[in-house]
């Protein structure tokens, strides 16, 4: 079932429905979250509070525009209301990767796993040392795949300063990436 | 003596002269003094000697960036760009990039990092979320209150009116008044003044028309009638002085009538009340009508009165 089904069962009150998009989104959400709230006890509530706001508001979703567009739209909205309620502790700014990445696949061994685990550190330090409006747009359109015409609609923005956005905030991470680790140890 | 060496620029302009041997001796020695701080001139002159055949060939990629130095830049910034703007990669994506990646080995590791992060993103934008939240989520949302949008607003607007037809029916005339009040021709301000007149006009017109008719058609009442009075002298069976006070009485009664509606006719239409105008007008002309020199002369009275009315 894709996110637009989903979400238009969920809108004619379908409960399992919700628990389906609940249980296949709640990373995604999570990880939104986590980007704003920066610890894991804030990103949990701030994602509870970006749920109850789509289910409150499913049914002004109009079918006709992109699901995970409107979704990361009121995730963003609320990211950016709990960062100006001054509710991201300072201290705690890293990202703990071996308990948030997702599950590792079992075929792999544990070698490349470790491997793959210390690149992806890597790959979020790089990402926090960005500034705001850099990480915003990787997360928006490398991470999550929205194309540059949602973000642009999303941000308030032109398309091409959406582009030009994207363009330089990539170039940014593949110079943070290359300052934290040689190329040998990523590839 | 404290000697100033030549700038860039200098070197630039100075290209013939120098390859020709025409510059001076002190001009010389700045040159040389420039030459030897400055490799991207020094490179610059000795690939163009080398064109020349002025001098042997150095290191060609070096003397190249020494060049692109003091001309256009370094390539591998706009380089970079290029690579992170491209959306899907592939054999046909630059030409210009492949041959810049062909010599720069920096901008190749760059490129490959660029695909490694690309690949990586995606599956890094989901994280595992701590245990108990899914419940969490679940639970909060079960008692929470949706907000109904303006679809469902109209939807279950439309099914409380199916079921009471007549607050339909009332609602849809409330919502009717206003288009009326605002889309009717009268309503526009300036169209209605207009109209206004054009009634008023039409029907002062219509009120006078009828008026002359009335009167006419007195006229032409009292020559009947007086034709009528002749043949009946002429018959002789009726009392003559009884009979004209009974013609003279009725006349009076007629025009009295007449005068009364026409005057009522126009107050009426001056005021707008051009339906009333019309009536009275109209109640005018029966009384006129009424007004028959072949009948009776107690009809004719009836005739008179029912006119007025």
């Amino acid at each position: 079932m894709t996110l637009t089904e989903i979400l238009r069962q969920c809108k004619r009150n379908d409960t399992l429905a919700w628990e389906r998009f609940v249980r296949d989104y709640q990373g995604r959400i999570y990880r939104i979250a986590f980007t704003y709230a920066r610890n894991p006890e804030d990103a949990g509530d701030l994602t509870q509070e970006i749920f109850i706001r789509i289910y409150r508001k499913i049914g002004q979703w109009r079918e006709d525009e992109s699901a995970m567009a409107w979704i990361l739209t009121i995730a963003r909205n609320l990211g950016i209301d709990h960062v100006r309620r001054g509710k991201v502790r300072a201290a705690d700014r890293t990202v703990p990767v071996d308990e948030h990445q997702d599950i590792a696949d079992p075929r792999q061994n544990p070698v490349e796993e470790c491997m793959r685990d210390s690149r992806r550190r890597i790959l979020q330090k790089a990402l926090e040392s960005l500034s705001e409006i850099s990480r915003e747009i990787v997360l928006l359109k490398d991470m999550q795949g929205l194309s540059l015409d949602d973000i642009a609609r999303m941000l308030g923005i032109p398309l091409g300063t959406a582009k030009s956005r994207s363009n330089r905030a990539r170039s940014e991470l593949v110079h943070a990436v290359l300052a934290l680790s040689s190329p040998e140890q990523l590839l | 003596m404290n000697r100033q060496s030549v700038s860039c620029a200098w070197v630039r302009e100075h290209l013939l002269e120098i390859f020709d041997g025409a510059i001076s001796g002190e001009d010389r020695q700045r040159l040389r003094d420039h030459l030897d701080g400055c490799e991207a001139c020094a490179g610059m002159l000795s690939e163009a000697m080398f064109d020349t055949g002025q001098a042997p060939r150095q290191d060609s990629e070096e003397s190249l960036r020494r060049i692109l130095a003091v001309t256009s830049g370094s390539p591998c910034t706009d380089a970079l760009e290029r690579i992170v703007s491209i959306e899907t990669p592939g054999p046909e994506s630059d030409e210009l990039l492949t041959g810049h990646l062909e010599h720069c080995p920096i901008c190749r590791v760059k490129a490959d990092v660029w695909e490694w992060i690309r690949a990586e993103l995606p599956a890094m934008a989901e994280m595992d979320v701590p245990a108990g939240l899914t419940a969490a989520v679940l639970d909060r949302t079960s008692r929470a209150e949706r907000e109904a949008g303006w679809r469902d607003w109209i939807r279950a607007l439309g099914e409380s009116l199916v079921r009471r037809p007549r607050a339909a029916l009332e609602l849809g005339y409330l919502f009717a008044l206003p288009f009326m009040f605002l889309f009717h021709p009268a309503a526009v301000p300036g169209h209605f003044m207009e109209t206004r007149m054009t009634h008023v006009s039409e029907f002062t017109s219509l009120a006078q028309d009828e008026a002359l008719l009335a009167a006419a058609g007195l006229g032409r009442a009292v020559d009947e009638k007086t034709r009528s009075l002749r043949t009946r002298f002429t018959q002789g069976w009726v009392d003559s002085i009884q009979t004209v006070d009974q013609f003279y009485r009725e006349i009076r009664d007629v025009s009295g009538a007449v005068k009364t509606e026409v005057k009522l006719a126009a107050t009426a239409c001056s005021t707008g009340q051009f339906d009333r105008g019309i009536r009275h007008a109209g109640a005018a002309w029966n009384a006129i009508k009424s007004f028959d020199p072949e009948a009776e002369s107690g009809d004719t009275t009836e005739g008179g009165t029912h006119g007025t009315e």
